[in-house]
Parts: structure tokens; C-alpha cells; sequence
């Protein structure tokens, strides 16, 4: 079976580190596949390997059935990637950006001016598009990086941390959007904190600590497993600090004097 | 104001043992831990950058050398020519004078860059409980002995060294230029509180250029003013044909012009400093508007594009541009031309080239192929002010390089296409104007051979550049390899590393250019023949440039500080 993102046996060591330690994915077509771990639990790295930013030290990446190494400019076409820095250029308008990467996909100019017009107001931020991106704030970049990603309707999602610093608004649009692009039959994979947004758009999860895939499940599955458990943030938490207790600091519970 | 427990730890180092616990902050302690911030980040910086501190070192220590004997050699030579006359001296003398203010002016602007704080770690402070106006002054006030150490310690030394026979003449010397650097250090620091721009440090180094143009005008003009008694030997120096093209230098030629009589050079001199003038004004002006701490530039903060120009740059391109080029060489034409110091550099190019036929025509002589390789001499000098770090500009925009669906080729060639482009357009209205001087001088031949080494020129730094670039790729920020955000000494440092670059490519051309000139035929196809092996070559690296640009990968998006973890 052909999948969408195929990634075998990858592992990534950046000196004695290990960043990411054996994991293996395959991720069907249509699937919105969230990446949840704690900081430095090696989600970063993992998308970055996925997209071909970082050579894996060992193991393989397929994506749609082709080989990500090298300069594979066909894989490249189909893909979109947000990575985590955002990769935007910041002394560029929002809409000067949006036209760069459409013809960077070899976009005709009459589309990408209709569909980023589109696309900023649906973000929005159609009242910034005359803006320079250093301008923006974190949640207004994210979201035109998210707008130059959904610009050419790529086939497979590669998006680091999409709903860090996302407005409530913004996010249940960047939900919506994700989940029409998966009806569409893109494949989305998706690192995130934000484990209530994760369990409302993601058809499978996977838990990754310490550079392992520790756990992975579709989204419906995992109440049925845990029946204790409330949701995916108490699945987490009990499989990534099972020891984590209700200490605190103790001077902060001494009450002050007067 | 109170301060408890330690505090700074989000700098990511302890603050020094004697940081005050839990007692009123006096403004010692401010200036303490001033001082040790600022030793903090000095070491830190030099661990970080090893290499480029050396460099800068070397740069620097050539400087305060050649300062500090050019200091010597005047102090020595006017004290023996005090009473002589000989007023073609003057010239030479008030050049020099000019110059070596002009040097030590650098040198300052050198130093205090490289020892300043960033303001990043200065807001960082902010945060805690103390006065930011006190910060700042502390900050000043720290600076002043480990700037007086580092700049005039070896000065001074060499000073008294070469003026041992003249102990007094070398305390004298010493004196005076302790005088005026230490005059301008304060003025600058009163001033700066005393107009309440303390917060913003543009405005503060805005403030510095202002006050020591300023001095350097009146010490020109009482220099001007006296040296009708110097005379002798000083001519050897023959430094009026290098200076002339600095600010104290046209200054020194105005005014030499206006007491000898001499007002079309005056006038040319004049249209010079306006040019300066303007520059610096329209510098200054970008200063205030310039988040410099933050990011490398910011083009106008408030402002809102409401055309899109990137769009309009394709249109105007694709006519002769393949369209696999065509998005990169926009968008790198734009971000040249927004990046506020890019932009200086354009249109200091564009003046400086303009300078030397303006020189030429008010002088009223005939363009001659020999004053033809001094423009060549001259114009490849300022172009080498371009920086050929072609990834200089993209920060973390870099990542897009092995991102989007184009071809590492294409990337590099877009990229050197558009810093060609700009360098044409910097040097045209110069070029030009030799080139109608040429076609009026019926020397059209010499004229083609010089356009030749041009083309010549610009490939062989594209293809050095693409090599420096994918081997030691750096984020271009103007002033950082002086340490923050200093333009001028940036990029004189950057001239400096750009005439190196340059020297390889450009020996060969030169050389037949100078010695097959009166065989102009034979020396505009020799010259043509190397340039098209020069392009050949440029080709045939192609390939392997993309090989490299792929394997350094991890490198190159490493230095740029993309998101690796």
C-alpha cells in the first residue's frame, strides 16, 4: 500500500544527542496525523526530517510514494511546509510573499493574486496584506505562513506547531481549513501543545518522548483504551510523567505575612 | 528602588558576586553590574565568534597602527617645519590631518560598537527594578576605561615610542588626541541626556556622527586656517590624491580652493560635501526610523505598500529573464533595495562613481586612457563595497531554499543575477559620463575595453561570491562583523574584505588593460576573450556550487539559525 508519508526506522543524532530515535510512520491518504510531546521531545526534528530540511542518520523518508532525499524538486511541488522558524521573508508585504511563493510553484500571476487575496481574508488579514512582514505579530505570521502553504493545494501538510500563538478565531479557521484540505484528500501531519486542538482535527495521534513514538492511535480510539481517562491531554500526561504528582513549590504555598 | 535576590538569570549567566541583595540600588551598583555586563558580553561574543574577532583584530590593530604613526610622522615633521613656508605643503598637511582625525573618528566608532552592550540584553535589564535612564548611563560610564585602555593603549605606546626624541611634542601629541576623543565621549554622553534621546541608541550614534563631523569641520577650518606656515618634506606623503574623496578631504580642498582662487575646483569640492551631507542626513533620518537592535533592518515601520512591487518587478524581468529566475531575482532585488544599508551602499556607489568624471570635467582636463584605468581602478574599488554574500539577506527566510520546488542552480544564478543588476545600476550614470567623455575624446576603443574588465569583474565576484557564500555562509547584517550596528565602520570593514576578494579576479584584467592600452584593438579583444573565459568558468562551477549548496545543508540552515531541534 502506497502511503502518503512513509518514514522508516528514522533516527537523527546530533552529536551524542539523539533527537529522534527509530521512529517509524506511515500515514495513509486523507489523514490529519498529530505529533504531540513535551519541549524537546524531538517533534521539530522529526518534521524537519520529513521535509528534507535534516539528513537522517539513518532509516528513510517517503513521501507520496518518493524518495525526500536529495533535491527532489517533484516531491517538493506536491508538499507544503511550515517549519518552525516560519521561513518567511520579512521585509517582503504579506502579499508580496504570497505572489513569491506562487510563482516559486509556477503559479500564473492572476491566481495567486486571486487566491492569496482569498487566502488573507480568510486568515485575517486583509487589512495587513500591504504590510512588511516584520511587522506582524507571531500569530499574524503563522497565519500567512499558513496562507502561503495552503496557496498552491498541496497534496501533503508538513506543519510544525500550527496553533501556537493562533487567536481562538484563527484557530477554528485554521481547523476548518485543515479538515477541508483533508476532504479534499490531503494528507496533513501536524506537531503541536495544543492537545485540545489536536484531538478536535486530527484522525490519529502519536505520542513522541524522549525521540520515540511512544504511542499512536487514531483520535476515536484513544478514549476506548483509556476509559480513565478524560481526553488526550490526561493520556499524555500519564504516559510521558506517570510520576508527576501535586508537589508544586512548597514556598509559594506558605501564605505571606500580613 | 529595591532589588532582592538575584536577578539576570534569563541572561543566562550569574550575575557577579557583589550584585547587591535585597538593598537599596545606588548608581554604583548600576555601573557595576554595567561594567560586568559588558565584559560578560564582550568575552561571550569573542568566544562566539572566533574567527571574525580575529579578523577584526587584525583589521583593527592595522588601524590604531597606521593612526598612531600617521600621528607620529605629523607631530614629528611639523615640529621641525613649524617655520618654513612652502604653501603647496599646506595641502598635503591639512589632508593629512584630515585624515588622521577621519581614522581616529573610525577608530572610536570601531571600538565603542564592538564594546556596547546590545540593546536586547540592555531592555532585558529593564525588567528588573531599575531606572533605564541609570542603565544607560551606566553603561556609557563603564565603557570609558576599557575603550581607553583598548583604543589608546597601544596608540599612546606607539606614540611615545615614535616620538621619543620629543618628549614634549609626544605628550603634547598625546594630549590632544586624548583631548578630542575624550571631548567628543562626553559631549555625545551629556548631550545625549541633556536632549533625552538616551533611550534611543540610533539616535545616540546619530548623535556621535553629527558632533564628530561637527568637530572635524572647525578643527579643518583652524587648520586650514594656520598651516600657511608649515613647509618641507611632508609633500613625500602625497596624500591629497587619496583623501580628496573623504569629507575632511573635500573640506580641506574647498577651502584651500576658496583661498587660492581656485572656485571651479571649489565648487566641485563643494557639490562633494553636499553630497556627503545629504547622505548623512538622509542616514541619519533612517537611523531614528531603523529597529537596528532587533532585526538587521526594518524599511519603514508604519508604513503600508499598498502596490505590489513584487509583482511589478516580475512583469518588468520576465521580457528577458527566464521565469525560473524570475521570483528569486525579485524578491532578492527588493530586499536589497529595502535594506536600508544596501540602499546606502547604492547610492554611495552611485555618487562615488559620479565623483570622479565630475572631478575630471570641472577640472577642465581631457579624458586620457591612462586617467581611464585610474577610473577603473577607482569604480572596481567601490564596487567591491557589494558584499558578494549572496545568502547575506535571508535570515530565516533561508530555509525556503530547500523548500520550495526550484533548482539550487536557479538559486544562485537569480541570485547573482540581481546583484549584478544593482551594481550596473549603481555605476551607470558614472559609467556613463566617462563613456560620453571617451566617445568625445575619440578614444571609444578604450572606452569598450573598460565596460570589458567591467563585465569581466562582475562575473568573477559572482563566482567568488557563490564559493564564499555556500563555504562559509553568514547572515549578512552590516556592522555586526564590528561588532552592533555601526554602519561606517561596517562598511569599511566590508570594503576592506571586498578589495581582498577582489585583488585575484581583477590582477589579469588590469594587467592588460594597463599594458596593452596603446594597442586599444588588441586590448579590447584580449580582454573580451577573457571575459567569455571567465563566464566559461563561472558555467563550468555551476554544478559543483549545487552539489555543495545540498551536501552543506545542515550548515548552511544551521547558520542562519533555522529551527533545527
Amino acid at each position: 500500500m502506497e502511503y502518503a508519508i512513509f518514514a522508516e526506522n528514522l533516527t537523527k543524532r546530533f552529536g551524542d544527542l539523539t533527537a529522534v530515535d527509530g521512529i517509524t510512520l506511515r500515514i495513509k491518504k486523507g489523514e490529519i496525523f498529530g505529533l504531540v510531546g513535551p519541549n524537546g521531545a524531538g517533534k521539530t526534528t522529526t518534521v524537519n526530517l520529513l521535509a528534507g530540511l535534516l539528513r537522517p542518520t539513518s532509516g528513510k523518508v517517503e513521501i507520496l510514494g518518493m524518495d525526500i532525499e536529495g533535491d527532489n524538486i517533484e516531491v517538493k511541488r506536491l508538499i507544503g511546509v511550515m517549519p518552525e522558524g516560519l521561513a518567511l521573508y520579512e521585509q517582503l508585504t504579506g502579499e508580496e510573499y504570497l505572489h513569491f511563493v506562487g510563482r516559486m510553484y509556477g503559479m500564473d500571476g492572476e491566481e495567486i493574486a486571486f487566491r492569496s487575496e482569498e487566502l488573507l481574508r480568510f486568515m485575517g488579514l486583509e487589512d495587513f496584506g500591504g504590510t512588511y512582514i516584520c511587522e506582524y505579530s507571531t500569530g499574524m505570521k503563522k497565519k500567512l505562513s499558513l496562507a502561503s502553504i495552503f496557496l498552491h493545494d498541496p497534496e501533503v501538510l508538513l506543519l510544525d506547531e500550527p496553533f501556537e500563538g493562533i487567536d481562538p478565531i484563527s484557530l477554528r479557521r485554521i481547523r476548518e481549513v485543515l479538515k477541508q484540505m483533508r476532504d479534499r484528500g490531503a494528507t496533513i501531519f501536524l506537531t503541536s501543545h495544543v492537545l485540545p486542538a489536536v484531538e478536535k482535527v486530527c484522525t490519529e495521534v502519536g505520542i513522541i518522548h524522549k525521540g520515540k513514538l511512544i504511542f499512536t492511535s487514531p483520535t476515536e480510539q484513544i478514549r476506548k483504551r483509556f476509559e480513565d481517562r478524560a481526553d488526550l491531554e490526561d493520556v499524555f500526561l500519564s504516559l510521558v510523567v506517570p510520576e508527576m504528582g501535586e508537589r508544586g513549590l512548597p514556598w509559594l504555598r506558605d501564605t505571606k505575612a500580613g | 528602588m529595591k532589588c532582592e535576590g538575584q536577578g539576570g538569570g534569563n541572561l543566562g549567566w550569574d550575575f557577579p558576586f557583589f550584585w547587591p541583595r535585597g538593598i537599596e540600588m545606588t548608581f554604583r551598583d548600576v555601573l557595576t553590574v554595567s561594567a560586568w555586563l559588558r565584559y560578560r558580553l564582550f568575552v561571550h561574543r569573542m568566544r562566539q565568534n572566533k574567527v571574525r574577532y580575529a579578523v577584526l583584530g587584525s583589521v583593527f590593530l592595522i588601524l590604531a597602527l597606521s593612526g598612531s604613526s600617521l600621528f607620529g610622522a605629523l607631530f614629528y615633521q611639523v615640529q621641525g617645519l613649524l617655520y618654513t613656508e612652502n604653501p603647496a605643503l599646506f595641502r598635503e598637511v591639512v589632508h593629512l590631518f584630515c585624515l588622521v582625525i577621519f581614522l581616529g573618528w573610525v577608530l572610536l566608532s570601531l571600538f565603542w560598537g564592538m564594546c556596547s552592550p546590545d540593546i536586547p540584553h540592555i531592555s532585558r535589564m529593564a525588567q528588573f527594578p531599575i531606572s533605564f535612564k541609570r542603565l544607560y548611563e551606566a553603561s556609557v560610564l563603564s565603557g570609558l576605561p576599557d575603550y581607553w585602555i583598548a583604543i589608546f593603549g597601544p596608540a599612546f605606546g606607539w606614540l611615545v615610542v615614535s616620538l621619543r626624541p620629543t618628549m614634549l611634542m609626544a605628550f603634547l601629541s598625546v594630549f590632544s588626541v586624548a583631548l578630542f576623543v575624550g571631548a567628543t565621549y562626553l559631549l555625545v554622553y551629556v548631550l545625549n541626556l541633556w536632549l533625552g534621546v538616551s533611550l534611543k541608541f540610533p539616535s545616540y550614534r546619530k548623535l556621535l556622527s553629527v558632533i564628530s563631523i561637527a568637530i572635524l569641520l572647525v578643527l579643518s577650518a583652524v587648520a586650514a586656517g594656520h598651516l600657511h606656515v608649515i613647509a618641507g618634506p611632508l609633500l613625500k606623503f602625497r596624500l591629497s590624491r587619496y583623501s580628496i574623496f573623504t569629507p575632511p578631504g573635500l573640506l580641506a580642498e574647498l577651502l584651500l580652493g576658496i583661498k587660492g582662487e581656485r572656485f571651479l575646483s571649489s565648487i566641485g569640492c563643494g557639490l562633494g560635501l553636499l553630497g556627503y551631507l545629504g547622505m548623512s542626513l538622509w542616514a541619519g533620518y533612517h537611523l531614528t526610523r531603523w529597529r537596528v537592535f532587533e532585526r538587521s533592518s526594518v524599511p519603514r515601520r508604519d508604513a503600508r505598500y499598498k502596490s505590489n512591487r513584487f509583482e511589478r518587478l516580475c512583469k518588468l524581468f520576465e521580457i528577458f529573464i527566464p521565469s525560473h529566475y524570475l521570483p528569486i531575482l525579485a524578491k532578492d532585488l527588493l530586499y536589497f533595495t529595502r535594506n536600508p544599508r544596501m540602499k546606502l551602499l547604492l547610492v554611495l556607489a552611485a555618487v562615488w562613481t559620479l565623483i570622479f568624471p565630475g572631478i575630471h570635467t570641472a577640472a577642465g582636463a581631457a579624458i586620457t586612457p591612462k586617467s581611464l584605468l585610474w577610473f577603473l581602478w577607482y569604480t572596481l574599488v567601490i564596487i567591491c563595497n557589494f558584499w558578494d554574500n549572496i545568502f547575506g539577506l535571508e535570515s530565516k527566510g533561508m530555509a525556503n531554499n530547500y523548500l520550495l520546488p526550484i533548482g539550487k542552480k536557479q538559486i544562485l544564478v537569480g541570485k547573482n543575477l540581481a546583484m549584478w543588476l544593482l551594481r550596473w545600476a549603481s555605476i551607470c550614470p558614472g559609467l556613463s559620463w566617462i563613456l560620453y567623455l571617451c566617445w568625445k575624446g575619440g578614444i571609444w576603443w578604450e572606452g569598450i575595453s573598460m565596460v570589458i574588465v567591467l563585465f569581466y569583474f562582475m562575473i568573477s565576484l559572482a563566482l567568488l561570491g557563490n564559493i564564499i557564500s555556500l563555504r562559509f555562509p553568514v547572515p549578512l547584517k552590516f556592522g555586526e562583523i564590528t561588532g552592533p550596528y555601526t554602519i561606517v565602520p561596517g562598511a569599511i570593514v566590508t570594503f576592506i574584505f571586498g578589495l581582498l576578494g577582489a585583488v585575484v579576479p581583477l590582477a589579469a584584467d588590469v594587467y592588460f588593460f594597463h599594458y596593452l592600452y596603446p594597442r586599444p584593438k588588441i586590448m579590447a579583444s584580449t580582454l573580451a576573450v577573457l571575459c567569455v573565459l571567465m563566464l566559461a568558468l563561472y558555467r563550468l562551477f555551476l554544478p559543483r556550487a549545487e552539489r555543495i549548496f545540498d551536501e552543506r545543508k545542515e550548515e548552511i540552515l544551521s547558520e542562519f539559525r533555522a529551527p533545527m531541534l
